[in-house]
């Protein structure tokens, strides 16, 4: 009997048409437990060596792990993954929502989609029941106007969606998709690949999650967070992550005019209090998680936003606001929506208007290539516009659709230093002038710049709960926030090992559980008798294999850089002597490489390291 | 005119569930210890200090009409996502 997986992977064929049950062991799931640990192991097993992103070759994994759907907090959650058209190395991004909860009640942990349909087809898995259903008449609906189709034409409200619109229809390389209306799998382009596939949705419906090996225990879990999550939670409950906006303009860390500045004046017009006390109309959850840290705004006026798209993140107001140099909120609660409705990633496109705006006023693009528009910081209007010429490929968006690297060296002239991008994929609104730790981070991510593979550097520099949690693994004392040193790598990486753990079992990272009470929980879900170097030792091996992904595909060392831009210091605030240091950030990476058992130059995994976690069959793929 | 002073993140527990900011009356300057004080937020807690939209410390005075903000550790939410 397995507790807390269903041991059954869904196999689609769209080129075929045909759907396949592939049973799998409980080995298997206890070396790679879900989530990014499947996702990595299918990629390389199944797509070949330099396959074309958005070809039929490649897989668009849908996986679940261990924790999804216990009713825990922060059980919602599911992975999706490809080799991503934006990186064209490994793909992979979380959503949050229902839809990985209900994934699990089909009777299925996962799905692997493979091939393309002849026309566009929707998947529903009801249960038991899989069918392809036509949905050319689907081709071109917003993310809204299809989940009411669909859910009519399946007659069942509570079925869950996950879902592209148009971006991915166009292959837009900063494509998401979108769990229901808000829960957005937004970076790496994976939106593009299931649009190359033709495929437009995946209905789920289940009836049953598989048994856990001590509900008491797990219920027990339930019972204190529900108690305890106000307390615990700081105040994601009230203005949601965005309260990070006013934090960061303050720190110098806001990015502000495409990662210029970081400190921007009208910070206060689009923080999370403002937001709380003009457009916000209700805090929106995922799956059993009491703490509501999801935002639902409405406008009505010059812009109207409809709530049933969520409302923006920090991540967002920061991409579509200050590092577009704007400070209207209800136009980013507009381009927030439009995102939402279209099926784009918030940050790579923000990231890319904020690209193109510069591009704009030094000259590299005009009026003529926008069409009329004025295209510079600031202009909120134009801001909006550009998120729907995205998404359409309209205009000068047929070129920004495919993300900064590509637009900048189809434009020319020097473009390529208003990049803010690494490996193809834009940097998150984390400053790394202020973080080093996470712009190291950012640069070794397999995914491209990405701030779920990193650390928040600020706050390991004193005591406090924080470095309470990791003296539990041996990291003992306060770590300068610029510190590049041993001792900030040492934290990082068993940190990431930890993270990508949470991305094994899809568990939600804003749950404030201690390392000990994870354990706890994956014990009582999955009856093992796990120990937390079992998990971390997941979490490494996962983060091994997109290492091994890349090599594979042909990325080197070289491509763990950071933007020009960061070695050189802001304008003025905070930051203005914050420039990085081009040898201390190499010598990081170096580091970094070594103590995860990586060559120091090509950081390529040893054959050594690569036993050692068990999956010696890995270095196959490094020939 | 009073100060005026909003605490972020994990501090917003010292608001007693309270949103809006808090307004002080104050006849002379202090320094912002001695505001923290009076809130009951211990300065450990404290990990930006920030007057008028710049930064600060716990050193720094304080006259009326000056608008404060006190940060926790913040991580993008609130919370650390490494937890
Ligand atoms: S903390 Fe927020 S993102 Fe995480 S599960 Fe709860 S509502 Fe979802």
């Amino acid at each position: 009997m397995s507790f807390g997986y269903n041991g059954r992977i869904l196999r689609v064929d769209l080129s075929r048409g045909e759907v396949t049950v592939e049973d799998v062991r409980e080995a298997f799931f206890r070396t790679y437990f879900g989530g990014r640990g499947f996702i990595v192991h299918r990629l390389l097993n199944d797509v070949p060596r330099g396959a074309d992103a958005l070809s039929e070759e490649n897989r668009l994994v849908f996986a679940t792990g261990v924790f999804t759907g216990s009713g825990l907090a922060g059980s919602g959650r599911n992975s999706v993954g490809a080799k991503s058209p934006l990186t064209n190395a490994y793909g992979e991004a979380e959503a949050g929502g229902f839809w990985g909860a209900e994934l699990k009640r089909t009777g299925y942990d996962a799905i692997v989609v493979e091939g393309k349909a002849a026309h566009p087809v929707y998947l529903s898995i009801l249960g038991d029941e899989v069918q392809m259903r036509d949905a050319r008449h689907l081709w071109g609906m917003t993310t809204g106007e299809s989940c009411a189709a669909i859910t009519r034409e399946i007659g069942d409200a509570r079925v869950r969606l996950a879902q592209i619109g148009p971006a991915g229809e166009n292959l837009a390389r900063l494509a998401s998709i979108i769990n229901d209306l808000k829960h957005a799998a937004g970076r790496t382009g994976l939106g593009a690949v299931m649009g190359s596939k033709n495929l437009k949705a995946i209905a789920v419906r289940g009836p049953k999650g598989p048994p856990m090996a001590d509900a008491k225990k797990v219920q027990s879990f339930v019972k204190w967070f529900g108690a305890a999550y106000i307390e615990l939670s700081g105040g994601l409950h009230d203005v949601g992550t965005s309260d990070g906006v006013l934090y960061f303009a303050r720190n110098g860390g806001l990015p502000t005019r495409n990662f210029r500045e970081g400190t921007f004046t009208g910070a206060e017009n689009i923080s999370g209090e403002r937001m709380r006390d003009t457009i916000l109309v209700g805090r929106g959850s995922c799956f059993a998680c009491p703490v509501c840290c999801k935002r639902e705004v409405k406008v009505n006026g010059r812009y109207d936003v409809d709530p049933s798209y969520g409302g923006p993140e920090y991540e967002t107001l920061a991409a579509l606001g200050s590092n577009c140099g704007v400070d209207d909120l209800e136009a980013v609660a507009k381009a927030n929506e439009l995102c939402n409705a279209y099926g784009l990633d918030t940050i790579g496109t923000g990231a890319t208007i904020a690209f193109a705006m510069e591009c704009f006023e030094n000259g590299l693009i005009t009026e003529k290539e926008t069409g009329g528009l004025r295209l510079t910081f600031g202009n909120a209007k134009a801001m909006v516009t550009m998120v729907e010429a995205i998404a359409r490929r309209q205009g000068i968006g047929e070129i920004l659709a495919e993300g900064t690297l590509r637009a900048a060296r189809e434009i020319g002239k020097g473009a390529e230093r208003f990049a803010m991008q690494i490996k193809g994929q834009e940097l998150p609104m984390h400053e790394p002038r202020l973080k080093p730790g996470m712009g190291i981070g950012y640069a070794i991510s397999p995914t491209g710049a990405e701030h779920m593979m990193s650390i928040h550097d600020d706050i390991y520099k004193k005591a406090g709960a924080d470095l309470d949690k990791v003296r539990t693994l041996g990291v003992l004392a306060p770590i300068p926030q610029k510190h590049l040193g041993p001792e900030k790598l040492r934290l990082m990486v068993y940190l990431s090992h930890w993270q990508s753990f949470l991305n094994c079992i899809d568990m939600c990272f804003f749950m404030p559980y201690g390392f000990d009470q994870v354990l706890e929980m994956v014990r009582a879900i999955t009856g093992w008798n796990c120990s937390l170097w079992e998990l971390l030792k997941v979490g490494e091996r996962a983060t091994t294999l997109t290492r091994v992904f890349n090599l594979r595909e042909g990325l080197t060392a070289d491509d763990d850089r950071l933007p020009e831009r960061m070695f050189t210091g802001q304008p003025s605030g905070p930051l203005a002597d914050g420039a990085l240091k081009e040898e201390a950030v190499k010598s990081a990476i170096q580091t970094y490489f070594d103590m995860m058992g990586w060559d120091t130059a090509t950081g390529a995994p040893g054959r050594g390291k690569l036993e050692e976690l068990g999956i010696g069959w890995a270095a196959e793929c490094l020939r | 005119m009073p100060l005026r002073i909003r605490l972020h993140g994990n501090l917003r527990k010292y608001l007693g569930g309270r949103q809006e900011p808090i307004s002080l009356d104050v006849a002379v300057s202090f320094p912002l210890r001695y505001i923290l004080s009076q809130l009951g937020v211990p300065e450990g807690e404290v990990w930006t200090f920030s007057v008028n939209g710049g930064l600060a410390d716990a050193t720094t005075e304080v006259v009326s009409g000056d608008e404060i903000d006190l940060f926790g550790p913040v991580a993008g939410g609130s919370l650390n996502p490494a937890q």
